[in-house]
């Protein structure tokens, strides 16, 4: 729905300007409860800035009160401050207005409530916090300063001059010729004194200028191409700008499963097409054409960086011949087009075709939510449409087209309770046409997909530390090209997911050993007379659900918590229970990456130390077992896998084995390198595992299904026949464009190529590990 | 003694401005937003708006009014007469109503206030380091007075001074004050003090004021007494400070705070401070006795800072004593809170060491150069 509702609003701004899309202003249109409003946030175009909302009250509905609140993403924050009360707008009873205050760059959510005699009601609306407009000093203002400035000066030069003149003399005595000329000496020198202090004024001012310059939003200079190739018509886009091709910029990571998303208006708004081209190297991307009828177009490409920004870029494009549409092969099953056919629908707009591609529903079945929701959540310029999009004449703009094109859409499976693990790919049985859904599925509650944008994980400010923050940041822009995009995608969706509608869910493994899903790292549980003793602990927010879960189990204390390895999905409900007296033990490695602040060249972001309690209190650096509710649990350290600290935890009398994340059941794995992670330790400890394992042992994966030998071994064989192959290809030298030209996973990414690690990151990660020295 | 009133206000001016700029960092900290209109701005602009107005009307009374011993006790400035302090104040004054539109402008073009240290907070800062400086210049003016008619009537004894010497002790506490909180960022956290920044910055900034008042006053522990009036105002606002409920206002809240967040506990700065007293009792030259003054503050200072702030930055000291919950509201509570920072990047070495030396001579001969000239003020 964000992508389709952006469309509009670039459609709208296409025709005020050509210009690129740079603000971060947002339109909502929608219910806050029994209420229906449109809420405009005015970003302030600074950050630290304050942002102008406006709340108008739709239907005639009337309100006692509507306050706004700003919330910030990161789960780790203490509590909210309190609620702005938004004031009426006289002499306009439904119109309420407010400041809002943006303090840190990244994504802001804005929680718009209303109360009155309908009940209360709550509107949660993105804002994105990015610097986007430079002031000017104008004229008036700036000759004022300078003249302040000069009177200054000049006042400062006198009363050093006076000083040496006059203020050592006693009283009533005239100062002599020699003293006079001492003054103006003293008085030139104080001049120069402060007119260098002056410059050096300058050049500090100067500085701030450039630096906060060089932080200004930029849309990325790209273009769009139509190319024939064996008869296909091919859409290329392809990324122009200096800094990104000097890999300056973070790069690209997947939303909704693609790098990519392009959208084809035609220019008239009849013709629509929806496509994921497929990377030919870092900057350009090919999509196959649909049969276009002929004419121009305007191309929208809605990418998303590492650094969490989501944007659209814009070019236009002509087609000049249309092809016959069974030769339409298209780039990704997801592609789909649609024309209008010109009949007249219920709203006066046109009634679309579908013409989709491999799959039934060709728009990631949106439309079904929107239509029960009835929600609008734009990012862009104001335009034409951004009151009222659906109420032009003639024709539709782009975005009452999407809209109608999706809301349309009846063969959308219905949307599904339960929450959305981004590590499990949406879990192995959530696949198929509807497998974009869960994280907007897990929003639909509130009516709107709050989308957000961390610009990076938070730091903490303290004095110095702020040095610390743009030096993460520098580091942050250097990061490589294509290089794995999983980790901050993944902490894109934590960022984007409500916790609120996960759920846990309880998978019997073996007799007193269990595993939970919910969001993050898969939970073991061993659970019995002793108590309970839990492998992983996911995230923060969720561990009254963990424990909820653990309560249909076993009433017992929570005893232990083992660590796999380090990572916050794994690890972000060790505070939570530490408090509660839980111990928490993992290997030496974990507890000394925990302790400081981690850049992770996988996860590309900076994570900083976590706090003491959340540390595990008992390390290890081989093994350590637990004779616990009549088992012996054993955790073992294996070499570098996915990460220097990765344990596998063996419930040897129930036969269950949790691997952590050196098994992605039905997904290719990530290798950590930054954590000092290595493919070669991932097929290490698939062996050791399989030497171990039965038939009838059961497998509990860091990601993906509850898994069995079988598949352990199938996830080896994927492992060396891709590693090998790669190994091949940069001992004979290949670059990593040669290699991912040869698709070396090719006859695996029917079944693994699913999850968060497409497979072009794969190799890419692969190639990374094997090219090291 | 007879203390003018407009000394008084001046002095009043003086401290308005600091005890406002240790709120407003305090509020900045703690609730976060803040308009034009809270009470620390209202305090650091009272400061111009008195220093100004006291001043402004001293300078056409004496002009235009003022008896001829008045007008022979002023300095010309462009056809009008007034003490040298007076013109200081207007100065100041003038400065810190420039700063209001600029820092207004800075704050929409750059965002709100993230740094002690911008361009509009510097000339801020000059305004009301003018209407301080001014004070110590009128209290000079009248102490060096004193002494003179002292002098001239064949008088002497402790109080040749005319007993000004507490005040113009106190007119320096407050210039030190001012210059521990501009330098908030690098000497304000106990944090800070494993840094070799912390001392470079000390060593510049605080011996030019301990020697130059030391040398300019009457009081027999000039320097200490000055920067015990540093510590007791910062003290106070730490114990006072949290006493006021606040709580954050603007979002992300990592710590949910419910008071004021106090000032960092100052610099023990009677130490070297005492050091410079006791130093500058021997009659020597000028320029041995920086040497002697500049290595005796650092020394001293270095040990005290290096020795006390483990204790400082020890969970033992988060009580009311030494300021509890110290902490911005949108800083993630982590283990920084308990450490050195920085010692990697900015480690204390005896090159760095030997820097400051440097610094602290300079600076403490440029403060005997100033106080000698202090020392001479009539006017």
């Amino acid at each position: 729905m964000k992508r389709l509702s952006r469309i509009g609003v670039l459609a709208a701004v296409t025709l005020v300007s050509s210009a690129h899309i740079g603000s971060p202003d947002t339109y909502y249109e929608g219910p806050a409860g029994p209420y229906r409003v449109r809420v405009i946030v005015r970003a302030p175009g600074i950050v630290p800035g304050l942002a102008q909302i406006t709340v108008r009250l739709l239907d005639g509905a009337r309100a006692g009160t509507v306050t706004v609140l700003p919330v910030y993403w990161d789960p780790r924050t203490a509590a909210p401050p309190p609620p702005d009360t938004a004031r009426i707008v006289s002499g306009d009873s439904t119109l309420y207005d407010a400041a809002l205050w943006l303090m840190t760059r990244g994504s802001y959510s804005v929680q718009v409530t209303v109360a009155g005699a309908a009940g209360t009601g709550t509107a949660t609306v993105p804002v994105q916090a990015v610097a986007t407009r430079r002031l000017g000093l104008d004229v008036p203002l700036a000759a004022g300063l300078a003249a302040f400035g000069a009177f200054l000066f000049i006042g400062a030069v006198t009363i050093v001059g006076a000083a040496v003149r006059e203020a050592v003399l006693p009283p009533g005595q005239a100062p002599d010729p020699r003293r006079l000329r001492r003054a103006r000496w003293a008085a030139g020198g104080g001049g120069a004194v402060l007119a260098l202090a002056l410059f050096g004024g300058r050049g500090w001012w100067n500085g701030v200028d450039r630096d906060f310059a060089r932080g200004l939003y930029h849309p990325l200079a790209s273009s769009a191409a139509v190319q024939t190739d064996h008869g296909q018509q091919i859409l290329r886009f392809s990324i122009l700008d200096s800094a990104w091709r000097a890999r300056q910029l973070t790069p690209l990571i997947p939303d909704h499963g693609h790098l990519v998303h392009l959208f084809v208006i035609g220019t008239g708004g009849e013709v629509f097409a929806h496509l994921h081209p497929l990377l030919v190297d870092s900057n350009t991307f090919d999509a196959a054409l649909p049969p276009l009828p002929t004419g121009p177009y305007r191309v929208y490409a809605d990418i998303t960086r590492e650094s969490g920004f989501a944007e659209t870029l814009t070019d236009t494009v002509s087609v000049s011949s249309a092809g016959g549409a069974g030769t339409w092969r298209p780039t990704d099953p997801d592609d789909a087009w649609t024309e209008a056919t010109g009949a007249s629908g219920p709203e006066g707009g046109a009634q679309p075709a579908h013409r989709g591609a491999g799959r039934a529903a060709p728009f990631h079945g949106h439309g079904a939510r929107r239509t029960a929701g009835g929600t609008r959540a734009i990012h862009g310029h104001g335009g034409p449409f951004d009151a009222e999009p659906r109420r032009r004449d003639g024709v539709r703009a782009p975005a009452s087209v999407g809209d109608d094109l999706v809301g349309g859409t009846t063969d959308v499976p219905a949307a599904r309770p339960g929450g959305y693990d981004p590590g499990n790919g949406g879990a192995a049985d959530d696949r198929g046409p509807s497998r974009h859904e869960p994280d907007e599925r897990a929003h639909h509650g509130r009516g709107v997909v709050p989308v957000r944008f961390p610009e990076a994980r938070p730091l903490p400010f303290v004095g110095s530390g702020q040095a610390a923050t743009q030096d993460s940041h520098r580091r942050l822009r250097r990061g490589g090209p294509m290089i794995l995009h999983l980790g901050l995608s993944l902490m894109l969706t934590v960022a984007q997911q409500n916790f609120d509608t996960v759920q846990v869910r309880t998978i019997k493994a073996g007799e007193g050993v269990y595993m939970l899903t919910g969001l993050g790292g898969n939970i073991g549980v061993s659970s019995g007379p002793d108590g309970v003793i839990l492998v992983d602990d996911q995230y923060a927010p969720l561990t009254e659900k963990i424990r909820a879960a653990l309560a249909g189990l076993n009433p017992g204390p929570i005893r232990f918590i083992l660590n796999t390895h380090w990572h916050f999905d794994h690890t972000g409900g060790n505070e939570n229970f530490g408090k509660a007296g839980v111990v928490i033990v993992a290997h030496e490695n974990v507890r000394r990456r925990m302790s400081a602040e981690q850049f992770m060249t996988s996860f590309p972001n900076v994570v900083p130390a976590s706090p003491s309690g959340a540390l595990p209190v008992g390390t290890f650096t081989d093994t350590v077992t637990f004779y616990y509710n009549g088992d012996s649990i054993t955790a073992f350290h294996v070499p570098p896998a996915h990460t220097d600290g990765d344990v596998i935890v063996w419930f040897r009398h129930a036969n269950v084995v949790h691997m952590g994340d050196t098994f992605f059941n039905g997904r290719y794995p990530l290798v950590d390198i930054a954590s000092g992670g290595a493919s070669s330790g991932l097929i290490g400890a698939a062996d050791r595992v399989l030497a171990m394992a039965n038939a009838d042992t059961k497998i509990i994966p860091g990601h993906g299904p509850l898994g069995d030998r079988a598949a352990l071994q199938a996830y080896r064989t994927m492992l060396v026949t891709v590693r090998d192959r790669i190994k091949r290809a940069v001992a004979a030298g290949q670059t990593l464009a040669q290699v991912q030209a040869a698709k070396p996973t090719a006859e695996f990414d029917a079944v693994w190529g699913s999850g968060r690690i497409t497979p072009v990151l794969f190799v890419e990660i692969l190639y990374q590990d094997l090219s090291r020295r | 003694m007879k203390v003018p009133w407009y000394v008084s206000a001046v002095l009043v001016a003086a401290t308005s401005a600091v005890v406002g700029v240790i709120w407003d960092i305090s509020w900045h900290r703690t609730i976060g937003r803040d308009t034009f209109w809270t009470p620390a701005h209202l305090a650091i602009y009272a400061s111009g708006i008195i220093a100004g107005i006291t001043c402004g009307w001293l300078v056409l009374k004496t002009t235009f009014a003022g008896s001829d011993a008045e007008r022979a006790a002023a300095v010309g400035f462009w056809g009008f007469r007034g003490p040298l302090g007076a013109w200081c104040c207007i100065w100041g004054a003038l400065a810190m109503i420039a700063s209001a539109p600029f820092d207004n402008w800075w704050h929409n073009a750059y965002g709100l206030d993230v740094k002690v240290l911008s361009p509009p907070h510097v000339i801020l800062a000059l305004g009301f380091t003018g209407i301080e400086l001014g004070a110590v210049l009128l209290v000079l003016a009248l102490q060096n007075r004193a002494l003179a008619a002292a002098n001239v009537e064949g008088g002497g004894g402790a109080d040749r001074g005319g007993g000004y010497g507490l005040l113009l002790a106190y007119g320096f506490g407050i210039l030190i004050l001012n210059k521990a909180i501009m330098g908030f960022e690098q000497i304000g956290f106990s944090n800070a003090a494993h840094n070799a920044l912390y001392y470079l910055v000390a060593a510049a900034v605080f011996p030019i004021l301990l020697v130059a008042g030391a040398r300019a006053s009457t009081l027999r522990w000039p320097a200490t007494t000055a920067a015990a009036v540093y510590m007791g105002i910062t003290l106070i606002l730490l114990w006072v400070l949290p006493l006021f409920p606040a709580t954050p206002k603007l979002a992300p809240v990592y710590r949910p705070l419910t008071h004021m967040a106090p000032p960092p506990f100052p610099l023990l700065l009677v130490v070297p401070a005492l050091v410079v007293d006791v130093l500058m009792r021997r009659p020597r030259g000028d320029w041995s006795l920086a040497v002697l003054t500049g290595l005796g503050f650092l020394a001293a200072f270095f040990v005290t800072q290096w020795f006390a702030t483990p204790f400082l930055i020890s969970p033992g000291s988060e009580n009311f004593f030494f300021g509890a919950n110290r902490w911005n509201y949108n800083s993630l509570p982590g283990d920084f809170e308990h450490q050195f920072w920085r010692i990697a990047v900015d480690p204390v070495t005896p090159l760095k060491l030997g820097l400051a030396a440097v610094f602290a001579f300079v600076s403490a001969r440029a403060g005997l150069w100033l106080g000698n000239g202090l020392a001479r003020v009539q006017r």
